[in-house]
């Protein structure tokens, strides 16, 4: 009972000290609440909070569980996930500051903001927003039950956890209700740090104090399954295809996610932009390698978990105790919330920015469009509470195409801020043909030949979206 | 063509490089039982590559917005 009462004792001050700093930054850093301070921190963000702000909403739950986890049950798999964001990083240190200039430009705060401006398309705007909300709904949700799951391992089954971590969301919701990207970002700014000494320190000392290093790991994980430490011949997830396509796909939908390309848009200017998105190449491979190789260590040791994904918060707990594990708890947990604060306020922004001043109501006043986000917040937390409680079977499709529906929008977001003769025709047409080929390579055949259902959706979306952008261009 | 134009190109090459090496000729480097420093090959350069990408990146920083 002692060592629940310090784990959750450590998690819970954190909770507190999280939600004072949301709450002190909208009271102090918030003179007049404008719809660009409320969206995107009125674009005055310096380098260390659009770098950690940038992190924290980067790396959820799954940094910490799922990353452990998939190393835990695949093994050499996992490394699409290292590959993913190496090559995002590379993509995004070109393309932000693009996408960035074009914002500040043309007083852009969302990504759907972007489509309206570059395709004079109402249809396309509402279209990517609705997008962008759909395919965040399950995140929300799944932020709550990594909560749950953290707080399962970290107060030894004596809390009620599931409602314990719906508290814990509703309490971030608070803040972000109140200051919006302002109070997201400055909080972020204490949890993406945390994070990053409980992802490299965790994973560190497991490495160390069992196996003295990485040649000692990964003899015992040869030892214990050698199928773990390559990839299989057979096709399917684990075949070399698949990684191949998993991490091209996902490097290229990155930052096609909105709740990314809404991080990037707070930066004070471009070089401050650039610099944040190579300081957070260095928290990828100083953080989320050292959480997924975790899963390798429980696996060389043989233990035998019932869920993979307790890999890394089972061997802090079983290795160095609740101290230990009220700390690496405190920062998973940090990891699921500060990605959902991030997803909510997008999810928000979407809708009162695009759905109602773009579309229900083009003539509404700033402080209308603040109302809604405030409102958006509140409905956007209300679906996800359910969601958690009710866990229906459908929200587990709409995470499983999440990553093909959304990266499904990249020629219209990438190529059309290139290339002038991108038009809408083209990314309309190339846009459903890419989601109804994702559905049917996420369901019907899913991964198809082995290789990801991102790749099947672009190899029929870019080709459309390329040729109907030529043949109904018009010049100008 | 600036001076600063055409480092970021020479970045963009570099980059397109390790896009290559991290994405498509890694993966395919698959051989079971071979080792270098103890740690399978696959993951030993796999390692080293998500590596690379931090280094280049600040280096780039550096000579495209530090240093131009």
């Amino acid at each position: 009972m002692i060592e629940a009462t310090i784990a959750t004792l450590i998690i819970a001050v954190t909770l507190a000290i999280t939600f004072i700093i949301g709450v002190l930054a909208y009271r102090l850093r918030i003179k007049v609440l404008r719809v660009d301070t409320y969206m995107v921190a009125g674009r005055a963000l310096g380098f260390i909070v659009t770098f950690l702000n940038m992190a924290a909403v980067i790396y959820s739950g799954f940094a910490f569980l799922g990353a452990s986890g998939w190393a835990y049950a695949y093994g050499a798999p996992v490394l699409y996930i290292w590959i993913y964001g190496a090559l995002a990083y590379t993509f995004a240190f070109f393309f932000a500051p693009r996408i960035w200039e074009t914002a500040k430009g043309q007083g852009l705060l969302t990504q759907a903001d972007f489509f309206m401006w570059r395709y004079g398309s109402r249809l396309l705007m509402v279209l990517t927003a609705l997008v962008g909300i759909t395919f965040n709904i399950p995140y929300g949700q799944l932020q709550i039950l990594t909560t749950k799951y953290v707080l399962d391992l970290s107060t030894y089954g004596a809390l009620p956890t599931l409602h314990v971590a719906v508290v814990s969301f509703v309490v971030v919701m608070i803040y972000v209700f109140l200051g919006g990207m302002v109070s997201v970002a400055i909080t972020n700014v204490f949890l993406g740090a945390i994070m990053l000494a409980a992802m490299l320190g965790g994973g560190l000392s497991l490495i160390f104090y069992y196996y003295g290093g990485l040649p000692g790991l990964f003899a015992a994980v040869e030892a214990a399954s050698p199928k773990h430490a390559y990839l299989w011949a057979a096709v399917g997830r684990n075949s070399v295809q698949w990684v191949i396509t998993a991490a091209v796909g996902c490097g290229l939908g990155f930052w096609v996610w909105p709740q990314l390309a809404q991080m990037v848009f707070p930066a004070r200017d471009a070089k401050v932009l650039r610099r944040s998105i190579t300081m957070t190449s260095w928290y990828h491979v100083l953080g989320i390698l050292w959480a997924s190789l975790t899963g390798l260590v429980a696996l060389g040791l043989g233990m035998k978990l019932a869920v993979a994904d307790h890999a890394f918060l089972a061997l802090i707990r079983d290795t160095f105790g609740p101290v230990a594990l009220g700390f690496i708890g405190a920062a998973g947990m940090a990891a699921a919330l500060s990605s959902a604060a991030g997803i909510i306020l997008t999810q928000a922004s979407l809708l009162s920015r695009n759905i109602y001043q773009g579309w229900i109501k083009p003539g509404a006043s700033e402080k209308e469009v603040i109302l809604v986000s405030r409102l958006g917040i509140v409905i956007f937390t209300v679906i996800s509470v359910i969601l958690a409680y009710t866990a229906p079977a459908y929200i587990v499709y709409l995470l499983l195409v999440g990553y093909t529906g959304i990266t499904q929008m990249f020629p219209g977001w990438v190529l059309g801020s290139v290339w002038k003769w991108i038009t809408k025709e083209g990314v309309l047409a190339g846009l459903i043909a890419g989601l109804v080929m994702g559905v049917l390579t996420c369901f019907i055949w899913p991964d198809y030949l082995g290789v990801h259902s991102i790749i099947w959706g672009l190899m029929f979306n870019l080709p459309i979206t390329l040729v109907v952008s030529r043949i109904t261009y018009r010049g100008g | 063509m600036s001076r600063k134009t055409v480092t970021e190109r020479k970045f963009m090459v570099a980059t397109a490089v390790v896009w290559f090496m991290l994405s498509i000729v890694l993966p395919i480097i698959n051989r079971p039982n071979v080792h270098i420093a103890g740690i399978p090959l696959l993951w030993f350069w796999v390692l080293i590559w998500v590596f690379v990408v931090p280094v280049l990146l600040t280096l780039a920083y550096y000579m495209l917005e530090v240093k131009p």
